[in-house]
């Protein structure tokens, strides 16, 4: 029973409709790999909610793909009665009175929520090392990191505990971790999903992402998800569509392209032999390679133009969290209303936090704002209006989704860096522009998977899809599973 | 620009309602070396402060009014729920009225 995890929701899919399994036994062995994880994936279960959920379930029709499948969800999601804390002290406590609209959406179709996964601190991370539980390990080797910020469930979808897990993306903090297990990590075009109930960090760029271990399930997924929420108005009123049908047909676009300065510049010999596999494989297939000069000063700008827009709009969103209306308490008997709220901001945020907040408020001063949150914004157009020349001849970018293997955990360091490092940041291209933005696996080095990443325009959500699908035939990549090894 | 001082510092932490240890102030000066070489280098792109500055991804007009119809608040029991100090309907905090530290400071 236990392997049954180990299967894609389409596996799973099948083996319901086929009367094999029932949605409870998937549960029950959903519940068996979660008291088995070894990753520290768990901010909270709900086993009891997730066993009556399948046992209302008699029966799965052919054409109800995602009914009777157990999923996990980030722990920013809003989560109707399941403690709620973005792995943060601050939110300690707090059980949300609502789902956000994606997970009622995901319950609507039938999947069935087993739990909440640990994240990097109010999303704020890339690591997978600074929530309030601790560290998050890698499936493929737990002295090394997952990424994040979507670190557990990266790592619960990489270890056969759930064939789907929410996640959500800012910077890359779906598509790095996804590269780092070896699964598929999709964020689709800003706006394509509504956020209700997503706690913010960085509303400009703030995306709904998520892991499935195939192109296939992720087109699923987003049919599930996609369109206009009038609880979110930045969410899009545009028609959604059929996105499996784009993968069941492979139906895709033809020119691709590489930024010549990230070929140039990948020192990892295995990355770059397999990114290389895959232009000629993507050639063989019929598809026009063009290599591409991606200005280098807008490259080295993705790093600063990211942390300061984010720190300041994470300062802003944050307010709210005061202790008053939710929270822990004040400790030391407090004389006013504002050191109340000060005490329970002290003792809720980590030191890490505290630091970006400050960050970001130095970079909002008046007398700053010119020089720092306003020009990032500019140099944020100007990156942009570069995408959108590439995008005017190519329909696709496809770089590496990381250039080594993913840190030991001894050697994180969450200072600032002085240097631009473009190949790490370079992800944030598809937050800046809203495009819709897809890791797959590519390659492994020393037995730790690294994952490949697909840019198209905006809303041509179906088309990347269709290319990921199309880059797992190439690497012959898809479904794995870490207790599987390679 | 306003040069960086522990003491902006502090006081960003103030205007962000927490309060920081020296130890945390110490760490975020010594970040803010690696801050001004990246503002350094962003105002260094060539003409950086041409271009209009970008607040959402892509150009998108539509609707967002909403509908004006009544929709059901939640109860007072519900939006308590959450709270640690709770008096009748209301949450009990500290005395605002009357005391002269309780006002932000600038």
């Amino acid at each position: 029973m236990t392997q049954l995890m180990n299967k894609s929701i389409g596996e799973l899919h099948d083996l319901l409709v086929k009367k094999k399994v029932t949605a409870k036994d998937l549960v029950l062995a959903c519940i068996e790999e979660c008291k088995k994880d070894t990753c520290n994936s768990f901010e909270a279960t709900a086993f009891e909610e997730a066993i009556k959920a399948s046992e209302k379930i008699k029966e799965v029709k052919d054409e109800e793909y995602l009914k009777g499948i157990p999923f996990l969800a980030k722990d920013n999601y809003s989560t109707k009665g399941i403690e709620t804390t973005a792995s943060s002290n601050i939110l300690n406590g707090y059980i949300p009175l609502f789902d956000a609209t994606v997970i009622e959406k995901l319950k609507r179709a039938g999947m069935i929520l087993v739990g909440k996964t640990t994240m990097d601190e109010l999303a704020m991370g890339g690591t997978g090392t600074s929530g309030h539980k601790g560290v998050t390990t890698n499936p493929y080797d737990h002295t090394r990191i997952v990424g994040g910020s979507s670190c557990g469930s990266a790592s619960s979808v990489a270890s056969g505990i759930v064939p789907f897990s929410l996640g959500s993306d800012t910077g890359d903090s779906v598509r790095k971790p996804a590269s780092y297990a070896g699964i598929v990590g999709f964020k689709p075009t800003w706006g394509r999903i509504s956020r209700f109930g997503l706690f913010p960090f960085a509303p400009s760029l703030d995306t709904v992402a998520y892991f499935t271990r195939n192109v296939k399930d992720a087109s699923y997924i987003l049919t599930c998800l996609a369109g206009k929420d009038k609880k979110d108005m930045s969410s899009s009123s545009r028609k959604k569509e059929k996105y499996q049908n784009y993968v069941l047909s492979h139906k895709t676009l033809k020119r691709i392209g590489c930024f010549k300065s990230v070929l140039d510049s990948i020192e990892e010999k295995a990355i770059k032999d397999a990114y290389l596999n895959v232009l000629n494989g993507l050639a063989n297939k019929g598809y026009e390679i063009i290599y591409y000069d991606f200005p280098q000063y807008l490259l080295d700008s993705l790093y600063p133009t990211y942390m300061i827009i984010s720190c300041a709009e994470a300062t802003s969103n944050n307010a709210n969290l005061d202790g008053i209306r939710f929270g822990p308490k004040a400790d030391n008997d407090p004389q006013t209303y504002i050191e109340y709220m000060k005490q329970c901001r002290t003792k809720g945020f980590s030191s890490i936090i505290k630091r970006r907040f400050v960050i970001g408020s130095f970079s909002l001063l008046s007398a700053n704002q010119d020089e720092m949150f306003t020009r990032a914004q500019k140099a944020r157009r100007m990156i942009v209006e570069e995408m959108e020349r590439f995008f005017d001849n190519i329909d696709y970018l496809l770089v590496p989704a990381s250039y080594s293997k993913p840190k030991k955990v001894e050697d994180i360091n969450y200072s600032w860096s002085k240097k631009t490092d473009f190949l790490e940041n370079i992800m944030t291209i598809g937050n800046f522009g809203g495009y819709p933005s897809l890791t797959v696996p590519l390659t492994f080095i020393d037995g730790l998977p690294c994952g490949v990443n697909i840019t198209g325009r905006t809303f041509e959500d179906g088309y990347v899809l269709s290319l990921g699908q199309e880059i797992e035939g190439i690497t012959g990549l898809k479904n794995l599973v870490a207790n599987k090894g390679e | 620009m306003i040069k960086v001082t522990r003491e902006i510092i502090d006081q960003c932490a103030e205007n962000l309602m927490f309060h920081l240890t020296d130890d945390e102030i110490e760490m975020i000066y010594d970040d803010f070396d690696s801050v001004l070489v990246q503002i350094d280098f962003l105002k260094s792109i060539k003409d950086v402060d041409t271009y209009e500055p970008m607040t959402f991804p892509y150009k998108e007009h539509q609707k967002v009014m909403r509908d004006d119809k009544p929709s059901k608040p939640l109860s007072a029991k519900d939006a308590l729920k959450n709270s640690k100090t709770v008096l009748g309907t209301q949450i009990k905090l500290p005395k605002v009225v009357g005391n002269k530290n309780d006002t932000i400071d600038e």
